[in-house]
């Protein structure tokens, strides 16, 4: 639960107070609330937080009874009140009735503890995530005019580009950004900063206050020494200390000026910057980096001007474009020589687009599980008004009318429907709260998950509404039917009866069909999660350890190379330690995205005349391949060497050598152009394996050595083997190691690859875990109809059997014929589930992976589940009823 | 008032009078001690002490105060003179009470 003031109990508990009397809520609300939530604040754990909110729930809603109850009984004397012909009040009735359900339910437990329990699952499912799903894909982006931020997509763009978006007309305002890490040093232990790099109108177009200070102006644009720090680095690096602004730090070596902090409330556009920036400062647009047409590392936001539409956006970026190529030929253009085409979207479409699937998915199943228990909660009541049929008979006989008959039923139903939604709502906080914790990367960050009123009381009236009417089809039908014929034939059925078992049988039908579906869509995802699992990464992930460091101090390329060789040797050089490694960025430290690297295409390559193709270059130290376990196929990898004459040496994966040369045996010895006309020379193949994801195609990739890289970049990550089991101060030890030849370099945690990828894939298991907890709550309802139903049934022909059995049936054949009564309705229930999950396969298709969506393996095993456990379901009820003992039976009669 | 019109107290709203004969609180404190006083785990819930708080005033037996210091939104209560005497008269009774059945247990009831 949050420790906001207004918690999720706080608000639930704020919005039952309008039960009571207006005059009382008013006086004593606040009061109640302000203890209410002190109280329910008090307890951990989160058990006992929950008794102390439900009690204090439950209290509420008896005091609001008994003061409304109060009121209308001292005014009664002076209104005038409508008198049955008893001289009681309506409310007097309605009280009775209450009194009487409450009595019956609790006559009946198993009736009212399985229809609560269905309610509440089927509510508290979809309440949570729908609120879910209308926080993260129905709100507005928390920004001003949200509705007209619009993003520049597929890749960033280059400074010189990014000066003249103001060409673009349809813009009213825009930024650009980019994150990268820092060094921050002088304030204690040297820490590693993640820093935004934001044009100056950024605050002005996303909000965003100051707690401290001021946020940046137009002036810093030209002086890009102005920072900003974000609250929580604030707290953390200095504790809150008020005279923080004014103060002088060191970044990377430079002193900067800090002129405020950012409300910690501000959460980024996640396109621009990172979620986690610490330092928020200018562009610097006197880094030479930023004026080469290069370097793409900015992205674009704009908003557009009022009538804009996303398509005049596009145009005035077409012509931005087309006027950067003329005057910079060869870049701004795609691998055919096209000039770029950027598509521009709405920002919110681009923000929630990963998770929309998902969380519709995840719709999709709590539907179905509704569904399934509404259904359920039908058949409930449906049984046992059939089997009171009797009593609405004497009760009718002895003169109750047809009417008070339903105001009985209707109350019963609301009663249960009322303990199911309060049940529900306690189901779906709890849910809120587990998938906060377990599913972060469903939810933008800072955004907090109040439970949704609107949606808790539709779910809530779509159970009652089920449950009144099943539960008054029974006065109905006593309507229709003369109570001494209800009298006479005890349990034999009349036609009625019968239809209402086809009815039954229906219900069964459905139930299993839609949980047949769940369990298939659980099981396609659950196995394209084992088979992403169980791709070979093409790298030996035991032992493996990586972290990310970034190198201070640099005054160009040789520098970085010279730096990163002496902390990666550092780390080397420990015992423990077999290997060590670095590059640009490793396998796994980057996944899902393909905007990280380095790509050329329009390359000169020798003795290939295929489609040009667009190369990923991976800079890697000499040791990269022997470090990671990646297997050498061909030729040699580069000698270790202080600068490379060209052609440079390069090595390329397998697939990349077939797709150039045909077959890796053909590539070394081949030629391409490289950056900035450098010639490379293939010297070696290396076996492909997985640098994006286990899901995803590393692409044509060629590496190359660190030396080559033209400019200097702050990121690098080092990869480095650990001999036998890792110890546990193992990240300290790194630590020592790095410092004693790089004292201002902070070194974050070390993770293990194993870890990694297990991370890379964990949207996936994700998908699996949430569908197959639906697919086998609705399996459990399934059966648990299932075995109702059967259980009733054979209470019904008790009498039927005993005489077949004294007539010398054997208990075998009338077990087998109730089992496989069951059985049969379950095998028709799967048959129609089969092809509505051959039908949701599709909507799934594109969260799957390596099987097809009517994967067999996943919906035979799907329909095996449900037969076995249908078969369980209906052999519990068989058994019973071949336990019969005919005497008994007949004697009763 | 005479205060014999209402005994017994309620178990509850005893425990609430006798808190507010010790100083003035409001309604988190006094469920606090409350369940400090009653035996573990019984839970008063704040619907039902504003409800008893409102009797208790409308009797005359506690009154709201203004709170020294602290916060002026939460509302202060307690104990009226009345209050103090009805107090007095209940715990009087029940003294009397436990004295006439505490024999009882004297003459070897415990042997039964």
């Amino acid at each position: 639960m949050t420790e906001s003031p207004d918690s999720l109990w706080g608000r639930l508990y704020r919005a039952l107070l309008h039960l009571l009397p207006p005059h009382l809520r008013r006086t004593d609300g606040p009061d109640m609330v302000r203890t209410f939530d002190r109280l329910v604040r008090d307890e951990r754990p989160g058990i006992r937080r929950m008794r102390r909110a439900l009690h204090g729930v439950r209290g509420l809603i008896t005091v609001a009874a008994m003061e409304r109850w109060d009121a209308r009984r001292y005014r009664a004397p002076n209104s005038n009140r409508t008198r049955t012909k008893n001289g009681r009040t309506m409310m007097d009735r309605w009280i009775k009735d209450l009194r009487f359900a409450l009595r019956t339910l609790r006559r009946a437990p198993a009736f009212s503890a399985g229809a609560v329990l269905l309610m509440a699952v089927g509510i508290g499912a979809v309440t949570a995530v729908f609120t879910l799903v209308d926080h993260v894909l129905l709100r507005p982006l928390p920004y001003p005019l949200a509705e007209r931020l619009v993003t520049l997509e597929d890749g960033s763009f280059p400074g010189p580009m990014v000066r003249r978006v103001d060409e673009v007309e349809a813009f009213e305002l825009w930024a650009a950004g980019w994150s990268t890490a820092a060094t921050l040093t002088g304030e204690g232990d040297p820490v590693r900063v993640e820093q935004a790099r934001v044009t100056v109108d950024f605050f002005r177009l996303f909000g965003g206050n100051a707690v401290q200070g001021r946020l940046l102006a137009p002036d810093d644009a030209a002086n890009a020494d102005a920072v900003v720090l974000s609250e929580d680095f604030w707290m953390r690096q200095w504790g809150g200390d008020p005279g923080i602004v004014g103060r002088t730090l060191t970044i990377d070596d430079a002193p900067v000026t800090v002129v405020g902090v950012l409300d910690r409330a501000f959460s980024p556009p996640s396109v621009l910057v990172s979620d986690d920036a610490d330092l928020w400062r200018s562009v610097n647009w006197a880094d030479p980096r930023n004026g080469s047409h290069d370097f793409h590392v900015l992205e674009v936001v704009g908003r557009l001007r009022p009538g804009a539409t996303a398509a005049d956006a596009r145009a005035g970026v077409d012509a931005l474009v087309a006027s950067m190529g003329e005057g910079s030929p060869g870049d701004y253009v795609d691998r055919d020589g096209a000039p770029w085409a950027i598509p521009v979207t709405a920002l919110q479409d681009v923000t929630v687009r990963g998770v929309r699937t998902g969380l519709g998915l995840l719709l999709g199943a709590v539907g179905l599980l509704l569904a399934v228990a509404c259904t359920n909660v039908a058949h409930l009541f449906l049984a046992r008004g059939l089997g009171r049929g009797r009593e609405m008979s004497v009760r009718r006989a002895l003169g109750a009318d047809t009417r008070s008959l339903a105001r009985q039923l209707t109350v019963e139903a609301l009663v249960v429907g009322a303990a199911g939604g309060l049940l529900g709502t306690a189901l779906a906080l709890g849910g809120l709260a587990v998938f906060r914790s377990n599913a972060p990367a469903f939810l933008p960050p800072g955004t907090s998950v109040g439970i949704d009123l609107r949606i808790l009381a539709f779910a809530a009236a779509i159970s009652v509404a089920t449950a009144l009417i099943f539960g008054l089809l029974p006065a109905v039908r006593s309507l229709r039917r003369d109570p001494a014929a209800g009298l006479r034939g005890s349990s034999r059925g009349s036609s009625a009866g019968r239809r209402l078992g086809a009815a039954r049988s229906g219900m069964l039908v459905a139930e299993v069909a839609l949980s047949m579906v769940l369990l298939a869509g659980s099981g396609l995802l659950m196995r394209s999660f084992l088979t992403v699992r169980s791709v070979d990464p093409g790298l030996d992930a035991r032992g493996l350890w990586t972290v990310p460091l970034t190198p201070t101090d640099i005054e160009g390329p040789e520098d970085y190379v010279r730096s990163m060789g002496a902390v990666t040797a550092a780390v080397a050089a420990l015992p423990e330690v077999e290997s060590a490694a670095y590059g640009l960025a490793l396998p796994f430290t980057r996944t899902g995205t393909s905007r990280c690297c380095w790509s050329r295409s329009g390359l000169d390559i020798s003795e290939y005349d295929g489609e040009d193709p667009r190369l990923m270059i991976h800079p890697v130290s000499q040791t990269y391949f022997s470090t990671l376990g990646i297997e050498l196929l061909e030729g040699t990898t580069w000698p270790e060497a202080e600068s490379y004459a060209e052609p440079v040496p390069a090595v390329v994966t397998a697939s990349t050598a077939s797709e150039l040369w045909g077959s890796p045996a053909r590539a070394p010895g081949r030629t391409f152009s490289g950056e900035d006309g450098v010639w490379l020379e293939v010297v070696g193949v290396v076996a492909d394996h997985s640098h994006f994801g286990l899901d995803q195609e590393m692409g044509t990739s060629v590496f190359v050595p660190m030396e080559v890289l033209p400019f200097p970049i702050s990121i690098s990550e080092v990869a480095f083997r650990v001999r036998g089991d890792a110890p546990s101060d193992l990240g300290r030890r790194v630590r020592e190691a790095v410092w004693d030849v790089a004292p201002g370099l902070p070194v974050p945690t070390v993770r293990s690859m194993e870890e990694m990828i297990a991370a890379s894939t964990a949207t996936r298991r994700f998908d699996g875990v949430a569908f197959t907890t639906f697919g086998v709550l609705a399996l459990l309802l399934a059966a648990g109809g299932l075995y109702g139903t059967l259980l009733y049934t054979v209470g019904q022909r008790r009498r039927e059997m005993g005489i077949r059995m004294a007539l010398g049936a054997d208990r075998r054949t009338v077990e087998g014929q109730v089992m496989s009564g069951g059985v049969m309705l379950a095998a028709v229930g799967v048959a129609v589930g089969l092809a509505g999950a051959w039908f949701s396969g599709r909507l799934l298709e594109s969260r799957l992976w390596g099987i097809a969506p009517s994967d067999p393996v996943a919906l035979a095993g799907a329909a095996a589940m449900l037969l076995a456990v249908a078969a369980l379901a209906s052999w519990l009820p068989a058994r019973r009823a071949a336990r019969t003992d005919p005497v008994e039976t007949l004697k009763a009669e | 008032m005479d205060p014999s019109a209402h005994l017994p107290l309620a178990p509850r709203d005893l425990l609430i009078l006798a808190v507010l004969a010790e100083g003035p609180s409001h309604g988190y404190g006094l469920i606090k001690a409350v369940e400090a006083r009653s035996q573990a785990g019984v839970l008063l819930d704040p619907a039902n002490l504003y409800r008893v708080l409102r009797r208790m005033r409308a009797g005359g037996w506690i009154a709201e105060v203004d709170a020294e210091g602290g916060d002026a939104r939460r509302r202060t209560y307690d104990i009226t003179p009345d209050g103090r005497r009805l107090l007095r008269a209940e715990i009087t009774r029940l003294e009397q009470l436990l004295g006439q059945a505490r024999p009882a247990l004297a003459d070897g009831g415990e042997s039964s």
